[in-house]
């Protein structure tokens, strides 16, 4: 097949808006490629070469491209680069340039759709010295062979900016039409892509094998299925609604949820995104080699940065460190990561996605084994909404985005790919941002593990309730500290110890040593939060509610200058929430 | 392989350099052999050198070697006058060493270059055939090729039974060169008809250049509006380029 008829079809398919239109003309490009190139057809019209789970992009610059442009054009660099400016797109720039090229070259042959593809495979794969010029060498060669409007295309696709408006959903209309016999089959070839994420491999398999071979498709090992995806609501008593009563509510960590598939000691981790995950997190490579107890499995997970010191979970943006290509060992220690399991898929060649998610959820406990850095996900089963709330703001407070809240009965299935209300999704609307620090007393302590044994771990702070002349708590506090505090704490705290609680102090946390009220330590944190667990302001906002903060931390400042008395305020707590609460404005979908 | 002048090897692998920054040679007991274009295919190289160009010669079999030629460059810039080349390649370990030994033998420097892993499949010559060829003296071609580059980044060459034109038209004016065939410049033309194209200047000063420090003579075999093919004869070897034309009016 010649890459000229791709062409003659996308230029068709960038004109019409009409998604029927588009469809049909999908519809005909499929049925003239040749069952054993199709797949290859199927990649290039969106814009890609491989299945995003290869983990292998093109990335080619416009300024590489640009490169490749005048090579290929023998114009000078000036008139290239402002006809790029000129028209924005280097397709069009291409378009328009090479049609005035004068310059033939030596052997003009036609190219083919497998060239095309063949050469942008190439483009893809060197790395290393030299790349960036072999990169434009090989697009120089390729542009060199294409017509105008070839090059348009090539040059689009080269550099992510093909655009046609096909989507995977659109081929899959298509690929039902021709090979399914119409839009009723649709179902049959949306479970092959959910399952395998390959648009390419489907429709060659529709291509080679038919309707029949589009059934028999399978999950597979190494293959990403497609996630499973929650709908959204904020209120308790309407989720408990949809969910017909009862549920399973789970925190939602704030991490990276990760597809894993393990095969003997064979691990791969793929992103929400299907993306192979699996070189930035050697760690869990090494924990499912541990403590998963199976041979073949196909799990999901969370997995939550930590605060090594403090155990603590930490916001998503400390994952980030995992994305830089070097230091990966350095950041697996300076981030150590924990992992929640939430679900199981596949097991020792059993398709679980239509088995149910609690009978899925006893299947997975028996799979992993627990230990410091594993666990399921924190869940609780609930008829409750006052229960669920609850639970709701201890997840926020322990820094989890929120719940997930989740069907439990028979027709609970794992639905591949599809957002729907057999999960939903409990976040926040509203969230109050901490700008000031806060003087708080430390009332209590907890053991230090690891680094910190033998030394407090973490504080338990409270605030200053001068109505009832008492102090209510916060937080527990375990970050900000250094070497040297920690050294120091347990003797400037020595003289106040005493073996219960001190009456003048209420929460509903139990401390490992408690404190009579004395000590003030600046705080900030990154949020205030409703909390079930704390008691600063009880009631004062929401029933049954305090205040507490989110990602609280030491400044380093000692407040021996302050008495207890002179600590931050309740009122001034409650002051500080209702100025800062704003509505959340989604950013990112999840 | 040794060579007697490390010089001539430099001129040589500029020659190419002309042409391509990488290029895959291949090797074989009669000598070697490198045909490559660039990377926009509108040139191309050509090069061998027979077995017989050098004082010692050793090839056990037929193997491929892809050099970074403008990496190499930078090594024979080095090379001082005088001095004698050897030529070892290591296929195991894609390691090319040059040694080179001064005239009297009191100092031997070794440098020792990195190969690439071959890639491409070699480029052949396309088929061609001319109507007419002209064989002429290269400076004088050199200075034509220089002299309309003032005007014009492409200039048409002519060759008809009595003289050749170089014709360079511009903005600025129009320069023109023509060397008859009674002319010292020129040795021999032979052709029925004139015929003409145009091309490149940026493309043919480099290769007719690079060839001038090879050759005292250039062979220009052509056709109406098809590529030229340049040849400068070199002792136990061959040099010769293809360009493809621009189609310009006439």
């Amino acid at each position: 097949m010649l890459f000229s008829q791709l062409a003659e079809y996308y230029e068709k398919i960038e004109a019409i808006s009409s998604r029927i239109e588009m469809t049909n003309l999908l519809v005909d490009l499929l049925r003239k490629s040749p069952p054993e190139i199709v797949d290859k057809v199927v990649y290039l019209t969106i814009g890609e070469i491989y299945p995003p789970f290869m983990g292998v992009e093109l990335g080619v610059a416009d300024k590489l491209a640009l490169r490749a442009l005048k090579l290929a054009s023998g114009l000078s660099e000036k008139i290239v680069k402002d006809e790029y400016a000129k028209l924005g797109d280097i397709g069009a720039a291409a378009e328009k340039l090479l049609q005035k090229r004068s310059q033939i070259t030596l052997h003009i042959r036609e190219l083919t759709v497998l060239d095309v593809y063949q050469a942008l495979e190439k483009i893809a794969k060197t790395v290393g010295e030299g790349a960036m010029d072999m990169k434009v060498q090989i697009l120089v060669g390729l542009l060199s062979s294409a017509s105008p409007k070839e090059a348009k295309y090539i040059l689009r696709i080269v550099t992510g900016k093909l655009r046609l408006g096909v989507a995977d959903m659109t081929i899959l209309d298509a690929l039902s039409i021709l090979y399914g016999g119409g839009k009723e089959t649709r179902e049959l070839f949306e479970r092959a892509y959910n399952l395998t994420s390959d648009i390419g491999l489907v429709a060659k398999i529709a291509a080679t094998e038919g309707l029949e071979g589009i059934k028999r498709i399978k999950i597979s090992i190494g293959r990403p299925i497609r996630p499973m995806l929650a709908e959204r609501l904020s209120s308790a008593e309407e989720i408990l609604e949809k969910m017909g009563g009862q549920c399973l509510a789970e925190y939602k960590y704030d991490g990276e949820r990760m597809q894993i598939h393990k095969k003997g000691e064979e691990v791969i981790i793929f992103s929400r995104r299907q993306e192979n995950i699996t070189s930035q997190y050697p760690d869990v490579v090494e924990i499912i080699r541990r403590n998963v107890k199976a041979e073949e499995a196909i799990l999901e997970c969370e997995a939550v940065a930590i605060d090594p010191d403090t155990g603590d979970m930490l916001p998503f943006q400390e994952l980030m460190h995992r994305k830089r290509k070097h230091d990966i060992e350095k950041a697996v220690k300076e981030y150590p990561i924990n992992l929640y399991f939430f679900d199981i898929l596949y097991l020792n060649g059993r398709d679980l996605t239509q088995t149910p998610l609690h009978e899925r959820r006893k299947i997975l406990e028996g799979v992993i084994e627990r230990d410091e850095r594993v666990n399921l996900s924190k869940a609780i089963f609930t008829d409750n909404p006052v229960e669920l709330e609850k639970f709701f703001h201890e997840a926020i407070e322990a820094g989890c985005e929120g719940l997930v809240v989740k069907n439990i009965s028979r027709e609970a299935v794992y639905r591949a790919g599809a957002r729907g209300w057999l999960w939903i999704k409990y976040k926040r609307d509203y969230k109050s941002e901490m700008i000031d620090t806060v003087d708080l007393v430390v009332v209590g302590a907890f053991h230090g593990r690891g680094r910190r044994s033998g030394k407090y771990g973490a504080l338990l702070m409270a605030a200053y309730d001068p109505e009832k002349d008492i102090f209510q708590s916060v937080c527990k506090v375990g970050s900000g500290f250094t070497d040297e505090d920690l050294e120091k704490l347990p003797t400037i705290l020595e003289q106040y110890k005493i073996p219960h609680k001190h009456p003048r102090v209420e929460t509903g946390m139990e401390a490992d040593v408690w404190f009579e009220p004395r000590i003030v330590l600046e705080i900030i944190g990154a949020e205030i939060t409703l909390s079930p667990i704390h008691r600063a302001a009880w009631g004062k906002i929401k029933e049954d509610s305090g205040l507490a903060i989110r990602f609280p931390r030491f400044t380093g400042r000692y407040r021996f200058d302050k008495s207890p008395e002179d600590a931050t305020t309740i009122s001034e707590l409650i002051q500080m929430y209702r100025s800062q609460l704003k509505k959340i404005t989604e950013t990112a979908t999840t | 392989m040794r060579l007697p002048s490390a010089d001539y090897f430099a001129d040589l692998m500029k020659a190419i350099h002309a042409v391509v920054d990488e290029g895959t040679f291949k090797i074989t007991e009669e000598g070697m052999r490198l045909i490559a274009m660039d990377p926009a295919h509108i040139s191309l190289v050509d090069f061998e050198l027979s077995s017989s160009a050098a004082e010692e010669y050793e090839c056990g079999g037929e193997l491929q070697m892809t050099l970074s030629i403008s990496e190499m460059m930078k090594f024979l810039k080095r090379i001082k006058k005088g001095e004698s080349l050897t030529v070892i390649y290591d296929d195991q370990a894609r390691k090319l060493s040059l040694i080179l030994v001064d005239a009297t033998g009191s100092r031997e420097r070794t440098f020792t270059l990195n190969t690439l892993e071959t890639v491409e499949a070699r480029s052949t010559t396309p088929k061609l055939s001319f109507d007419a060829k002209a064989r002429l003296n290269v400076d004088a071609v050199l200075d034509a090729i220089k002299d309309s580059d003032v005007v014009s980044d492409y200039v048409k060459i002519t060759i008809n039974p009595d003289e050749v034109v170089f014709l360079a038209k511009g903005e600025l004016g129009t320069i023109q060169t023509k060397f008859s065939k009674m002319g010292a410049a020129v040795y021999e033309i032979e052709t029925d008809t004139e015929v003409w194209a145009h091309f490149s200047i940026n493309y043919l000063e480099k290769i007719v250049k690079a060839g001038s420090e090879l050759s005292e003579e250039v062979i220009m075999n052509l056709s109406t509006n098809k590529p030229i093919k340049l040849g400068f004869p070199i002792p136990s070897g061959k040099l010769e380029y293809l360009i493809a034309p621009r189609i310009e009016g006439t």
